[in-house]
């Protein structure tokens, strides 16, 4: 039976002001349908079984396999969607962390945590998960809760994620430990919902992505592949490319 | 973290983005190694090296013809233009190639992608064109997007490089894949404009020469581009509210695991309130830490314990770590080299002599203090890119020289480069400076343009560290066995490097010497290891003297004892160091003597006092000295110059290297049996030997 306490925990949660805005990271490879379809279809999701679509809360968190070894994956040039926050009104699932990653995380919790006991209200914005456990949008932006911080004994479920965003589990993740994530189990149409479009610059050559971009009234923000080919570059310089967009917003 | 093959084979070409464009390759190892690889590099055009990489599931291309890489040379690049015209080449003939292709009608209709090949491959004759059509073609799709665009793609990179920041690199060792701490450029200032004005932001202060010379990049950046820049260019202090603290800024930590007999040496102050977690590595192994990783650990130990460090680094895993080694030999040695052949991790060598064990008092992490000191400095805006921007190098040296006021910065400079020669340092290797202390050093001061002749510095300026004592501290490329030069060569061409930093020319000369000039004077220079290799000198003619010597003699391993038995010969001999002294057009020969002789506390030894004897009565010989009637200079330079000089001449004592020697020179007996003695003031000067009475010593002698 699930825990109601976390969800509990961020209903009563204040909201933190400001906002960031979602993210859908994909690749290149994928670009192609996506601008005959204009829009993002919901796809099988092996941890739910259900159809879906992903998207982080302003971190640009990619989905992949958590494989945990040395070796990396040779992955494609990466784009970034950044929506607007009123997407997360949609939401059929919200999760404060990835729930991909769940599996590793689980290890290190009790293990009478189920990944049901993190779900909060679909109704309920992200910004609540971060009025929560952070000061400011740029605290969680860089994963720096505020601390320390002491819960009681019965408060097992949050003080079990606190210590998961603060390190203080025996086994450390990367970011999308610490990423919120947005679930919709409906077609999304991005006409008027997608504020930037990041890519490498090579795709913005595209006369059909360039219609695209100027219909959505979308920002076209390009970056340098051949600057990327190290795969730990990837994550990283998508991440800067995102975080200097909110600033131009003033946002972050 | 980089494997540690040395070389690979290209075998495919993956492509990142399914469309023209640069191509990725993929590489294989030796025989038995069935791994991929694709290359680490911080500089295009150099390899550092290699990580493993699960195959692609598509978009790979296989390779008839397999290139080559090595660590440490060209890169290898690869383009898919549109159709199935493809080049692959090392990175020299794949410029070449692709500048000779940037007309190509195939490229026509891809501004953006033309912007990648121009800006990568920094073809200058392009860029106008190329980048303006860039940001036409984004000014087209979205109003605002251009300008942020050219601000961050075009204008942050230059301004960047003007004031000599790093843009980051491409490898982050140790740094999961995800990691927030991931590669983030984040330059210290932003580039804001509205279209009549391009304003930077600076996150910190700014020195009024970076300003400068800022305001010069822009310029120059107005003249190559005047269609897309607004003339009006600013700098302003930044009013953003410093950042909450970030994992970016927290405080930097160390984590030093002692090896060998430094685990028994006991510490002496409380390095943890300093940020430095000192364990033994007994107790050490990173698979049993809890908490948060630090920034970098540091595997140390003394250079006999090299077994041991290379035990420990093989437990690092991807933890970015770096191994520092306390040698007690200035010069490298053989085991230095089996060190370096069986390691993985960057290291630094430096001279520390020290015993290590219960017995040595001395704390071994204050031996590398100022090491640590400028880690944190470097560390303190990107901690994760340490190793990849501080060691292109994996084998280096780091050395200090203390700088007093009167020092001129090519003397000090010399000085530095000789002792990183000596330190086994590779000519023509990868070198930083840093500059502690701000009292003696203008902010201008070209200090790293003195280094060219014979390393590759990183950057025109060195970075300046706060520290109370004025140090300029080296950090340079060290020589790998099997790699570049066999040691007399080596020695050899960066003795004649030191030379050309001293303002010297230098050029071939005959039976194994070279020539060296300057100012219409000219020498012949030998550069010897060990005694043995000393020219015999010809007994048959007179000593030319010392400001005539037919031959300068370079000891690179030589003591005190054998430049000052030499020098009162036909030869001149200095070493490495003393090249600092050789000012063109001036009479060096002076300054190096009094090096040699009075420089430190001197050990009062039979050369010395035969050298001094002769310069007493070269000093004699140039009317240098006082006219005193009562004094028969004539006689003490007949005595002086005898086969057993230094039966008439003694130390009495001196007070400091700037203050005359006081010397006795005994000149006769008389008639009671005591001998008659004068002491006299000696000092070098610039211009020559000078001697002057002091009073008649009594025959109670005070010698030394």
């Amino acid at each position: 039976m699930t825990d109601s306490q976390f969800r509990d925990f961020i209903h009563s949660a204040p909201p933190l002001a400001g906002q960031l805005g979602l993210t859908h990271v994909t690749d290149c490879a994928r670009l192609g349908s996506l601008v005959a379809s204009r829009k993002l279809e919901p796809r099988l999701c092996d941890v739910f079984g259900e159809h879906l679509i992903y998207f982080f809360y302003g971190r640009p968190a990619y989905r992949r396999q958590w494989d945990g070894g040395t070796t990396s994956n040779l992955d494609y040039a990466r784009i970034c969607l950044v929506l607007r926050d009123d997407i997360a009104a949609l939401a059929h699932r919200i999760l404060p962390f990835d729930s991909g990653g769940f599996k590793r995380y689980s290890s290190a919790f009790h293990d009478s945590l189920k990944l049901p006991d993190f779900e909060i209200l679909a109704s309920d914005h992200p910004l609540k998960i971060i009025g929560a456990f952070y000061d400011t949008l740029e605290g969680y932006w860089t994963m720096n809760p505020r601390q320390p911080r002491t819960f009681h004994a019965t408060e097992n479920i949050i003080r079990s994620y606190y210590q998961l965003i603060t390190g203080g589990l025996a086994e450390q993740f990367d970011d999308r430990c610490a990423s919120i994530e947005v679930q919709l189990a409906a077609p999304l149409p991005l006409n008027g919902e997608v504020l930037a479009l990041i890519g490498p610059n090579q795709i913005f050559d595209d006369p059909a992505v360039q219609t695209m971009v100027a219909d959505w009234g979308a920002e076209p923000r390009g970056y340098r592949v051949s600057k990327m080919f190290n795969p730990a570059e990837v994550a990283g310089r998508l991440f800067a490319e995102v975080e200097r967009f909110l600033e131009d917003r003033g946002w972050l | 973290m980089t494997s540690g093959i040395l070389s690979a084979r290209a075998v495919a070409l993956f492509n990142p983005t399914s469309e023209p464009g640069f191509l990725q390759p993929l590489f294989a190892g030796g025989r038995g190694d069935n791994r991929t690889y694709v290359q680490i590099f911080s500089a295009p055009d150099h390899l550092d090296g290699l990580i493993d990489v699960a195959w692609p599931e598509r978009d790979v291309a296989g390779l008839i013809n397999e290139p080559i890489v090595e660590i440490g040379g060209e890169t290898l690049w690869a383009f898919q233009f549109p159709g199935d015209d493809r080049i692959v080449d090392h990175w020299n003939g794949f410029r070449e190639f692709m500048r000779g292709r940037i007309a190509d009608p195939v490229l026509a209709d891809r501004p953006l992608l033309l912007f990648d090949i121009v800006d990568t491959l920094e073809i200058a004759e392009a860029r106008r064109d190329v980048f303006t059509r860039a940001y036409r073609t984004y000014a087209a799709m979205h109003g605002d997007a251009a300008d942020r665009w050219r601000n961050r793609a075009i204008l942050e990179p230059a301004l960047a490089k003007a004031i000599s920041e790093p843009e980051g690199s491409f490898d982050r060792e140790g740094i999961e894949p995800g990691d927030p701490r991931a590669f983030v450029y984040r330059p210290s200032f932003r580039i804001e404009s509205d279209g009549a004005q391009t304003r930077l932001v600076s996150q910190k202060p700014l020195r009024k020469v970076d300003m400068q010379r800022l305001s010069e990049a822009y310029e120059a950046l107005i003249r190559e581009f005047p269609e897309i820049l607004p003339k009006n260019f600013k700098i302003v202090p930044t009013t953003r509210p410093p950042a909450a603290t970030t994992p970016f800024e927290m405080p930097v930590t160390f984590r030093v695991i002692l090896t060998g007999r430094l685990q028994t040496t006991a510490l002496r102050q409380d390095w943890l309130s300093e940020d430095v977690e000192v364990i033994s590595g007994s107790h050490f192994h990173p698979q049993l830490r809890t908490g948060r990783k630090p920034d970098l650990t540091i595997i140390l130990g003394m250079q006999t314990d090299w077994g041991e460090m290379v035990r420990m680094s093989l437990t690092m895993g991807a933890d970015q770590a770096i191994i520092i080694s306390l040698s007690s030999a200035r010069l490298p040695l053989l085991r230095d080299f089996e060190f370096q052949s069986k390691v993985q991790h960057p290291t630094i060598t430096l001279f520390a002599p020290y015993s290590g064990g219960a017995r040595d008092r001395r704390d071994p992490i204050s031996s590398i203090k100022p090491l640590l000191r400028i880690l944190r400095h470097e560390m303190k805006e990107e901690p994760t890119t340490l190793i990849q921007r501080l060691f292109k190098a994996r084998h280096n040296v780091f050395l200090r020289e203390r700088i007093v006021e009167e020092d001129a910065p090519i003397e000090a400079g010399c000085r530095l480069a000789a002792k990183a020669l000596k330190s086994g340092s590779r000519v023509d290797g990868q070198a930083r400076l840093y500059v502690e202390g701000g009292l003696f050093f203008e902010a201008d001061m070209a200090w790293c343009s003195i280094f060219d002749p014979m390393f590759t510095m990183e950057s025109r300026y060195p970075l300046e560290v706060d520290a109370p004592a004025s140090t300029l501290h080296l950090l340079v490329e060290r020589d790998e066995f099997g790699r570049g030069d066999k040691e007399g060569a080596r020695m050899i061409r960066g003795i004649r490097r030191i030379f050309e930093m001293r303002g010297w020319t230098v050029s071939e000369g005959t039976r194994g010497s070279f020539e060296i000039e300057a100012e219409d004077r000219r020498f012949s220079v030998l550069v010897v290891g060990d005694g043995k290799q000393t020219p015999l000198e010809n007994d048959l003619y007179p000593n030319p003297g010392l400001t005539r010597a037919p031959l300068l003699i370079l000891h690179s391993q030589g003591n005190r004892d054998q430049l000052l038995i030499g020098n009162r010969g036909q030869f001149f001999h200095a070493t490495p160091e003393d090249i600092a002294l050789m000012v063109p057009g001036t009479m060096w020969v002076w300054p190096i003597l009094r090096k040699q002789l009075f420089d430190k506390r001197p050990h009062v030894s039979q050369s010395m006092l035969r050298l001094t004897a002769a310069l007493v009565v070269e000093a004699i010989r140039m009317d240098r000295f006082d006219a005193t009637p009562h004094i028969g200079w004539g006689w003490i330079s007949n005595c002086l110059s005898s086969a057993d000089c230094e039966r008439f001449i003694a130390f009495v004592e001196q007070r400091g290297p700037k203050n005359p020697v006081i010397l006795e020179i005994r000149t006769q007996h008389s008639d009671d049996g005591a001998a008659n003695s004068v002491r006299v003031a000696f000092s070098i000067l610039d211009d020559g030997p000078q001697v002057s009475v002091l009073a008649p010593a009594s025959k109670q002698q005070d010698l030394f």
